[in-house]
Formats: C-alpha cells, structure tokens, sequence
C-alpha cells in the first residue's frame, strides 16, 4: 500500500509549489492512472513516490515505511531514455536483475528470456536500443520492470510518444503481465489520453492546482481480451465526464 | 549506372597518369646529381599498393582518395621538374626527392627504433593522461561541488600549451624521458578532462534516474553508468588531442633527448642536413596517420553507436 500524507513539493528554481498537501492512498494491486495538463505535478508525484524526490512537508509511506531514497522494489519505466544505451536488451534485463540481488546467474538467464518472449524480442536480444524502435524499446523497459518482480511499477507517460497502434498493443501486453503475474503489482500510470486511462485504470484521478481534485473508480473486470469491460455506453460516459474534470 | 562507373573512372585515370608522368620525368636527364631513382621508385610503387588496397576495400571513399592521390603525385611532379630537372630551387632547403627516399633505405634502422622510442613515449604518456583525465573528470563531473571548483580552474589551464612548462618539468623529473612523458600527459589530460566533465554533465536525467532506482552507489553510478556513457565522446576527442599528443613528443624529444623521431629531426636540423629532416617530417606524419587511423578503428569497437 501507498500512501502520501499532506506531501508537498516544489522545485528549488521555482517559487510556487507544484504540489500541495497531497493525500493519496493506493491499495495493494491497484493501477491508478493520473491524469491532469501539462505542468500540474503528475510526473513530480511518480518521482515522489519512486523516492527520486524528498517532499518538502509530509511523507510518503510504502508498506509501513517512510520513502527516503529510490529503490529496486519500485520500478520506473519514462517516456524517453528507459533503457541504458551501452547495453543489449539482453545487457539490460540482466544488469536490472543483477542489482535486486534476488536471482543467480541462472535465473536471471531464465527470467531474461522468459520475459522478453512475452513481449515479443527473443529475436533482437542481442541488439542496441539505438537498433531498436521505439516501440521495442518501450516494450523492453517493461519486460525489464516486470522482470526484476518489483511490487510497485511505475510509469511517466510511457507510451506518449508512440504511434495510436503500437501504444494499443503495449496497453493490452501491459495489463496481459499484469494479470498473469503471481502477484498483483501496484501500478501508478501517469497519462495525458483519457482512452489509455479508462483502458488501465481501476482508478483515475485528476491532478489540478496542487492537489487530487476528483477521483473516480473505475468498475469492469479486466476480462480475457485485456479489455475493461465497460460497455460502449459506460465508457463514452465515463470519457466524456472525464473531459469535463478539464474544464 | 554507366554513369556511376564512368564517374569511378575520370579519378583513376587521373591519378594513374599523373603517376606515370612522374615516373617518365624521374627518367629524364636532370641538371641536379642525385641519387639512385629506384629508392624514390620503390616509394611510388608502396604508396600506389596502399591507394589500390583502400580503392578495392572502400570503393564509395574512391573519389576521395583518388583526388588526395593526385594532389600528392602533382605536388611530387612540380618538386621534381624545380628541384631536380630545373635546378631552381635552393639546394639546401629544397632536396630532391631520390634523395630523400634514399635516406629511408639509409636510415631505415635508426628510424625505426627511433619511432619505436617515440611510440613508447607516447603510449605513456597517453594513456597516463586518459587514465587521469577521465577519472579526475568523471569523478569531478558527478559532483557538483568538485565540478564548480575544477572546472573554472581546468577552463583556464586547458589552452596553454604542456610545452611551455617543460623546463619546470625537466628539473623536476629525474630523466628527458620521464620529462616528455609528462609533456605529453598534460597535453592529453586537461581536453580529456574538460571532455569527460561536460559529457558527464550532459547526460540524460532518465538514465541517472533509471541507474538511482537500481540503488547504484556512487562508485558503481561512475564506472558503470558515467563511464561506458562517456567513452564515445573521449575516444572521438582522442583522434584530436593524439596530433597534439605528437606534437608536444616532438618538441619534448628535442630538449635533451637522444633517440626518437623528434630528436632525429632536431639533430639533423642542427647539421642542416634538410634532406633527413624532410625524411624525419614524412616519418612523423606516417606515425600520426596510423595513430590517427588506430583511434578510428577504437572508435568502431563501441557497438552501442551508429558510425
């Protein structure tokens, strides 16, 4: 479980505060998506939270424990610049895994392959991310995050930058892993488009001057397809009432 | 594609027949003795293999080479028509160049451990100087504090040339050898520095980020993150500082050495003896073309970038 206590934060170049006594809880399994304009504190909280930023006033409790510094149990997946450039995919996954400290050799060999044949790239293990697209590369950073079997995944915006068909095929092998792992991770999902957060979230909510300015829970199993099923009717309702908090 | 072969050709022949009217003026009756022509022979036929070589290998580079090719027969031609046809031009400053060839045949040995003590030198104190300069600078760029004191500091000494503080280094150092390979690791190790400071500066956010989430401490977050980043931008700096590397040797090895490419030029300067020194200026820009070609070659073994 997650949960920030009266956070607030601001950047040393800036005066105003980007965040305001922020109260959020998030249960175990749970993926909250956040939505909010550009420039309110979306990305901030997810690095808050991933321990990459000190709040100000409050705290950030993870599991019965204040976050003081980043760690291997919280992973993070951003938009650009997820994979390290020097390494293969291969390199990556595995130097991920070297560092939890959990897993020998074989095992992270093991757990490399199996991982990135979820995602599709058994074939381009051996290649560069600057080889890659960006779609693959996105897709080896969550095969990364997923691997190294961290409960709390992370993501800025990851699939912001790619085209509507691959950023689909991503969304649906995100809540696929998600759904089959073991354990339910707790997934923090920072967006702009309101589709990927209906699609994700089991709970949406709306960052606006600061602070959490509505929620919503968003019902519907995630069935077989890795679609929420919603209804036509529902999620054309629930979209545009989402619009509304923009407003 | 008539049209591509056609564009291949117009260089070739140029050069082949600027080389075969070289080769027929050697032959001409000249109004300056010289030595034997085979010598200079030999060279023109050395240095048509390499051009062949790199022709075949790199055939989208012909254009390129074949015009490098043909300044340099060119240049050959004028020098032997004023020099050694005409007897125009001054006879000390200006040999001919059976004679300069002539002096590689005679010297080969002195010349080659000469380019070996230089080489010696010169991979010490390189390496010396990459070694430091890219630890200091790593280590200098991922502290913030070290980075405002250094690099102010770095920024003022960098552009003084290591040579100007060689008589400090010759009396404190117990050997000229010793003393050069300073010369030279001071010239390598401020760019190297400075190049290592702002590269480490320069890295993306996310990937300092991405390594913060792995829990690195700050002797993995230099060596495994900072370092392989960086070395791209050190290697391709290395192509640049390595002429300078070479030029600082040179004028190092001519404070009291007694071996080596830059005192081989210095001592026969010294007796004006222009014939070996022309032939030690060729040999040093041998050297510096391999070194230079080396580096390239370092460069190609990062896989992790688009060459």
């Amino acid at each position: 479980m997650i949960r920030l206590e009266g956070v607030s934060f601001a950047y040393p170049e800036n005066e105003k505060s980007i965040l305001n006594e922020v109260c959020l809880t998030v249960e175990d399994g749970e993926i909250l998506c956040i939505i909010g304009r550009s420039g309110c504190g979306k990305s901030t909280l997810l690095r808050l939270v991933a321990g990459l930023e000190i709040p100000q006033s409050g705290r950030i409790v993870m599991d019965g424990q204040a976050v003081a510094a980043p760690s291997c149990e919280r992973s993070i997946v951003f938009q650009q610049y997820s994979l390290f450039p020097w390494l293969s995919v291969r390199g990556n996954m595995a130097f991920a895994l070297k560092r939890t400290g959990k897993f020998d050799r074989q095992e992270i060999a093991e757990r490399t392959e199996f991982f990135l044949e979820k995602v599709g790239l058994e074939e381009d293990m051996d290649k560069y991310p600057y080889q890659l697209s960006g779609g693959m590369r996105q897709r080896t950073a969550i095969a990364r995050a997923l691997a190294v079997d961290s409960p709390y995944l992370f993501l800025d915006e990851p699939f912001g930058a790619l085209d509507t068909k691959i950023r689909r095929e991503l969304q649906i092998l995100l809540l696929s892993l998600w759904k089959e792992s073991k354990r339910k991770k707790t997934i923090l999902f920072v967006t702009h488009d309101l589709e990927e957060a209906l699609l994700l979230g089991s709970r949406i909510i709306l960052l606006k001057d600061g602070t959490v300015a509505r929620e919503k829970v968003i019902s519907g199993e995630i069935n077989d397809c890795c679609c929420r099923e919603l209804g036509l009717e529902t999620c054309l309702a629930l979209k545009e009432e989402l619009a509304q908090w923009y407003q | 594609m008539v049209s591509v072969k056609k564009n291949r050709n117009i260089p070739l022949v140029t050069v082949h027949f600027l080389m075969l009217l070289l080769i027929a003026v050697i032959f001409l009756p000249g109004r300056k003795q010289t030595e034997d022509p085979v010598y200079f022979l030999c060279g023109i036929v050395i240095i048509e293999g390499i051009y062949l070589f790199h022709t075949n290998r790199h055939k989208n580079k012909c254009g390129a080479y074949s015009v490098i090719l043909s300044i340099l027969w060119s240049g050959m031609l004028i020098w032997e028509i004023l020099v050694t046809k005409l007897n125009l031009m001054h006879p000390v400053l200006m040999p001919a160049l059976e004679n300069i060839f002539a002096v590689f045949a005679q010297d080969w040995k002195i010349m080659l451990v000469g380019v070996y003590s230089s080489l010696q030198v010169l991979f010490l104190g390189i390496l010396a100087g990459l070694a430091l300069g890219t630890l200091l600078g790593l280590v200098c760029g991922w502290n913030k504090k070290l980075r405002e004191v250094s690099y102010p500091i770095a920024n003022v000494l960098a552009p003084i040339p290591s040579i100007v503080f060689a008589p400090y280094i010759i009396a404190v150092m117990p050997t000229f050898r010793s003393a050069s390979v300073v010369v030279i690791l001071l010239g390598i190790f401020w760019p190297c520095f400075l190049k290592t400071i702002i590269s480490v500066e320069g890295i993306d956010g996310n990937i300092i980020d991405l390594a913060r989430t792995l829990e690195l401490s700050n002797t993995a977050m230099v060596f495994k993150v900072l370092l392989p980043y960086s070395l791209p931008g050190i290697l391709a700096g290395l192509r640049v500082t390595m002429t300078t590397a070479v030029m600082m040797l040179t004028f190092a090895e001519m404070m009291g050495a007694t071996r080596g490419m830059g005192y081989y030029i210095v001592n026969f300067n010294t007796y004006g003896n222009y014939t070996k020194v022309i032939a030690g200026i060729i040999v040093v820009g041998m050297v510096v073309t391999l070194l230079s070609a080396l580096t390239t070659r370092l460069q190609k073994c990062i896989k992790w970038k688009k060459y």
